[in-house]
């Protein structure tokens, strides 16, 4: 899922639930130029230019990160930390999507700045409905600054 | 006044005046003119002098020539001359041919003298008064004696002593009005008879018998007697008796005076018998209160540890509760300071502060720790009180102590198992801090791995059904739809025991709630979610209470839900909402006419994932009465219902008033 450019980073470590939510997606024709990564770690090396993508060049910035909380190395909410704390990528909406309704990690993530905190429905039609909405939303209605 | 019976003046001067001077006559003139004892003069009737003899210059102080052809008015007092006594006189011989007076009279130097005098008026031949003869007697000293005789009588009768004599025959004699009052006899009773059968001294007859040998030997006796007086009565007096001799020393009488003293008998036995009563009762007073002083130390003695020290502190006294606690003989403590027991455990201010105290005259309590001479230590509660002299500086310390080593042992062995309890208090909190943790980290868990896999379930059994949907059959489809519904299903049990874990955690803040806004918000949420048929809710106003608003919603949305869901096989389902205010708290109830429940499993209806009703017949996770209870209970309510199969529920719930 490499492509030049970019729209949505996903950062899911569940590969069904990333499969769930891509199919979401596709159904309302959002998927084209999205990029799916399996941890924190990994999708900070992506948007700083680290690590395994250190010698690529400068990644284009997504117009939105999809971002799950409980992962391995990295957890969604120090991969937001980072991308809120630095001046390259703190503008670019970031959306939790997590099976996590605790009240500590919805503050905590408000806190760190946040654009969404949305708790992925059990419910399969519920669940598509809130990704395409907010596909929808993110990438057709949102203005961004850049 | 034998002195004038003889002669009569009257005859005497007529002769002179009007007979021829015999040698008689000459031997009376010369007579007259030398008296000396009587002033014999002539006047004329207008009161002036005409002769003077011897006895009237002897007595007067005029000589014949200073005194002739003056008034008799000179021989006057100025206050009788003022009253006209001497015309008053002149005027009564006149009319009398005789005035006889006694009265003061003056002399030529001044000196008054009480004088008797006589006009007698002179008559000449034709019956006409020619003059007044006046004798004048200086009975001055006469007058004196008379007086005298006159206040001795009145003495004897005014005196409060009584008086009486006995000639040597023992009659009474005389009895003044004194024995009459002392004695009860009249004068007139006792007068002349023996004394004998009158006054009876209460006595031994020999001892009477010494008594008047005593009297008749040494002539008088005074002393204390009790009379038996009239009509029996005892009488005490003090009696005094002179005995009077004539010439030839015989006793002629006794003289007894009696001074009633029963008055004063009658205090002296009282003041007695007062002192008497008075030094028993002190006695006893003094007996019973050396009585109580030896009980208490006694008391004292055997109940504490007693300790006397001069104002040094060095040791005057101890008891054996003292030798035996310190293990020091008396001979070793007495004449020691308390240094002998010094464990050294108090520091020198306590030491000090002590001392202040105690030498400042005021009473020091505290614990002392002390050492025994064997070594060890024991504590002792103390009270130390200084003893006070006149000037209010202390003299002397007691100190009374009591044994409570014991008890300081147990003191600090509680301290130490305190010290442990709180220990293993912390390490049990440590404990629990970490259980709780754990806890989260396993409902964070929960909340998060379960439902994904659920997810998955859900969502690739839909994936299944819209790409591969054409070629299953029916029983496909069923089986597919099955496992939809039971993913769901789980996922709302994963969701509401979540919701039940978190509110057990979290404690019930009281604001106030209007509960009107709060049921209102809750039905429309329902009709919104849960698109419940045409049901009819009647809502009472209700009154506000004091609770958490968040978890009174879920208890309003669980309940309401619950009344709209169970109702809704009804052809006109209806649901009352009212509440009742109590003495001490609100009752809100919910009402519905639903399908009810058998009151036979009442005991299940709170509890966490209990149900009455298959979920075929009513969906639900058995979580939401279990929430309801949870709620109310942290807000210190209780929550109830009542129903019969059929014929719908009411819940209850109350909240208690602010």
């Amino acid at each position: 899922m490499k492509n030049n450019t970019l729209e949505v980073l996903l950062v899911e470590d569940n590969a069904d639930d990333a499969e769930l939510t891509i199919r979401a997606l596709k159904k309302v024709n959002m998927a084209n130029k999205l990029v799916h990564v399996k941890d924190g770690a990994e999708a900070l090396d992506l948007l700083f230019g680290t690590g395994e993508y250190k010698n690529r060049p400068a990644p284009e910035l997504p117009k939105i990160i999809l971002l799950d909380i409980k992962m391995p190395k990295i957890d969604g909410i120090e991969v937001l930390r980072r991308i809120k704390s630095s001046e390259l990528t703190r503008n670019i909406p970031v959306v939790i999507m997590t099976s996590s309704k605790e009240q500590q990690d919805i503050i905590d993530s408000y806190d760190l700045g946040v654009n969404s905190y949305v708790v992925k429905p059990v419910e399969f039609n519920n669940f598509a409905k809130a990704v395409s909405e907010l596909g929808m939303y993110w990438l057709l209605i949102n203005e961004t600054p850049y | 006044m034998f002195f004038y019976s003889p002669i009569e003046p009257k005859d005497a001067v007529l002769q002179t005046q009007d007979s021829k001077p015999s040698h008689t006559d000459d031997m009376f003139g010369l007579l007259v003119e030398n008296v000396k004892d009587y002033a014999i003069f002539i006047i004329d009737t207008s009161g002036i002098v005409i002769s003077w003899n011897k006895g009237a210059e002897n007595i007067k102080g005029y000589r014949a020539a200073e005194i002739i052809g003056r008034h008799i008015a000179v021989f006057y007092t100025q206050k009788d001359v003022e009253a006209r006594i001497p015309q008053h006189n002149l005027q009564a011989a006149l009319e009398n041919g005789r005035y006889e007076d006694e009265g003061w009279r003056v002399r030529k130097d001044g000196q008054l003298f009480w004088a008797n005098i006589v006009f007698t008026a002179l008559y000449g031949d034709d019956g006409q008064i020619k003059g007044y003869a006046k004798i004048t007697r200086d009975i001055t000293e006469r007058k004196r004696a008379e007086d005298r005789l006159k206040y001795q009588a009145n003495l004897l009768e005014i005196t409060s002593d009584g008086i009486f004599s006995l000639n040597a025959q023992n009659e009474i004699l005389s009895w003044n009005r004194a024995a009459e009052t002392i004695y009860g006899y009249t004068a007139a009773e006792v007068l002349h008879k023996n004394v004998a059968g009158v006054l009876v001294p209460v006595m031994e007859e020999a001892e009477r018998a010494r008594l008047r040998a005593h009297i008749n030997d040494k002539g008088f006796w005074a002393g204390e007697v009790v009379h038996c007086a009239k009509y029996g009565t005892q009488v005490p007096v003090f009696m005094s008796v002179a005995v009077q001799r004539n010439a030839s020393n015989e006793i002629e009488e006794y003289v007894c005076v009696c001074r009633d003293i029963s008055a004063k008998k009658a205090e002296e036995e009282n003041a007695r018998r007062t002192q008497e009563a008075l030094e028993h009762l002190t006695r006893q007073q003094l007996t019973a209160s050396l009585r109580e002083l030896s009980g208490y130390k006694y008391a004292l003695d055997k109940s504490s540890i007693v300790a006397i020290t001069n104002q040094k502190g060095i040791i005057q006294y101890v008891n054996n509760n003292f030798c035996d606690i310190s293990g020091y003989s008396r001979e070793e403590l007495v004449g020691n300071d308390h240094r002998i027991v010094n464990s050294g455990y108090h520091n020198k201010e306590f030491i000090k502060e002590l001392w202040v105290t105690i030498a400042n005259g005021n009473v020091w309590k505290g614990e002392l720790m002390n050492k025994a001479k064997n070594g060890t230590y024991y504590w002792v509660d103390t009270t130390i009180v200084p003893f006070l002299n006149d000037k209010g500086k202390p003299y002397q310390y007691i100190a009374i102590r009591a044994d409570i080593t014991r008890r300081k042992a147990a003191e600090a062995n509680l301290s130490l198992l305190n010290e442990q309890l709180e220990e293993r208090i912390n390490v049990r909190t440590r404990q629990l801090e970490t259980a709780n943790k754990e806890l989260e980290a396993f409902s964070y868990s929960v909340s998060h791995d379960l439902r994904a896999p659920l997810r998955s379930v859900s969502g690739f059994a839909r994936i299944l059904e819209e790409d591969y949907g054409g070629i299953l059959d029916e029983e496909g489809h069923r089986l597919l739809n099955k496992i939809m519904f039971n993913a769901g299903n789980m996922g709302r049990l994963i969701d509401d025991l979540l919701t039940f874990t978190r509110l057990g955690k979290k404690d019930a803040v009281r604001d106030d709630i209007d509960m009107n806004e709060l049921v209102k918000t809750c039905i429309a949420e329902i009709e919104q979610s849960d698109k419940p048929g045409p049901v009819i809710i009647n809502v009472a106003i209700l009154p506000p209470c004091a609770g958490d608003v968040n978890m009174l919603k879920q208890v309003w949305l669980n309940l309401i839900g619950n009344a709209v869901k169970y109702s809704s096989k009804k052809e006109q389902p209806v649901v009352n909402i009212n509440a009742e205010v109590k003495d001490d708290a609100i009752i809100y109830t919910i009402q519905d006419n639903g399908t009810g429940f058998d009151m036979q499993y009442y005991n299940k209806l709170f509890g966490v994932f209990q149900r009455l009703h298959s979920n075929g017949e009513f969906a639900g996770t058995g979580v939401g009465l279990a929430l309801v209870k949870l709620i109310i209970n942290k807000h210190r309510g209780e929550v109830w219902a009542e129903s019969a199969p059929g014929n719908g529920a009411t819940f209850y719930f109350s909240l208690p008033k602010k």
